[in-house]
């Protein structure tokens, strides 16, 4: 399974302090965002990248926690959540 | 000075690593996504208002179109009350008391039946993914005609009617 982000025109990204709004304009929807999405959301924009490939560019620029559970399943488990969100796209 | 050099190489290497940022990136089981809803977005969301992502395609699926008004084929609404679900026909038509046209400055007074909304006054986001997918109507629903009324009425929502977000919602999964 691979990632790409959805069209830029599609959310609209807005940092607030410590957090990061996402306003989806498809669905009207705005998500409360964690700085790790934010990063992967911005892996992801213009690139399909598959979990493995996420996690070595994120570990190229940061030291990676978390929370004790292994960092790929983490990964794996944020994807899921922005594709929920419609701002990436699974690519089969 | 063997000691000093070490020293300032160890302060380098630190500034190196501290340009590193920490990223956390959360637990599995430990949603990173709270998701708000418009405060005109019809109600509904049984997923939890304040649900993580994980459960964002749940609750968008479970979202509600209201059909409160009776439809005429075209899909537009007008209020209407006195109708009674019981006297529904083959076609889903109903035949209503009184007059309240509320919008479209039509109907003349002449018009004696429309259709009945669905028995439960709304329709879920999945039932519309459901019709969309296999094209089996909604519980309750056994006309065609009935149901392609209540389509375009919802084709026609606009923003601030209720129903709007959830179908936009819809929009990007149908």
């Amino acid at each position: 399974m691979r990632y790409r982000a959805a069209a830029r025109e599609a959310y609209v990204v807005r940092p607030v302090d410590d957090l990061t709004l996402v306003y989806h304009r498809p669905s009207g929807m705005t998500h409360v965002v964690s700085p790790a999405v934010v990063a992967i959301l911005d892996l992801l924009h213009e690139r399909t990248l598959g979990i493995g490939e996420v996690c070595e560019q994120l570990a190229q620029h940061h030291d990676l926690d978390g929370d004790g559970d292994d960092i790929a399943r983490v990964v794996a488990a944020r994807l899921d959540e922005m594709a929920a969100m419609d701002i990436i796209d699974r690519i089969v | 000075m063997t000691d000093e050099r070490k020293s300032d190489e160890m302060e380098l290497a630190e500034g190196k690593a501290s340009r590193r940022a920490l990223l956390r990136l959360g637990a599995v089981a430990a949603p990173a996504v709270v998701t708000l809803r418009p405060a005109w977005a019809t109600g509904g969301y049984h997923g939890g208002g304040g649900g993580g992502g994980g459960g964002a395609t749940t609750s968008l699926a479970m979202c509600q179109i209201p059909i409160d008004k009776v439809c005429d084929k075209d899909g537009r609404g007008y209020d209407a009350y006195g109708y009674d679900m019981d006297s529904a026909d083959d076609e889903g038509m109903v035949a209503y008391s009184g007059g309240g046209y509320g919008g479209g400055g039509y109907g003349g007074g002449g018009k004696t039946k429309c259709y009945a909304p669905p028995p439960k006054g709304y329709y879920y986001g999945q039932e519309l993914i459901d019709y969309q997918q296999s094209g089996r109507l909604p519980d309750g629903i056994y006309s065609t005609k009935q149901f392609d009324a209540h389509l375009k009425y919802i084709k026609n929502l606009k923003p601030g009617q209720n129903g709007f977000t959830c179908l936009t919602s819809l929009v990007h999964k149908l």
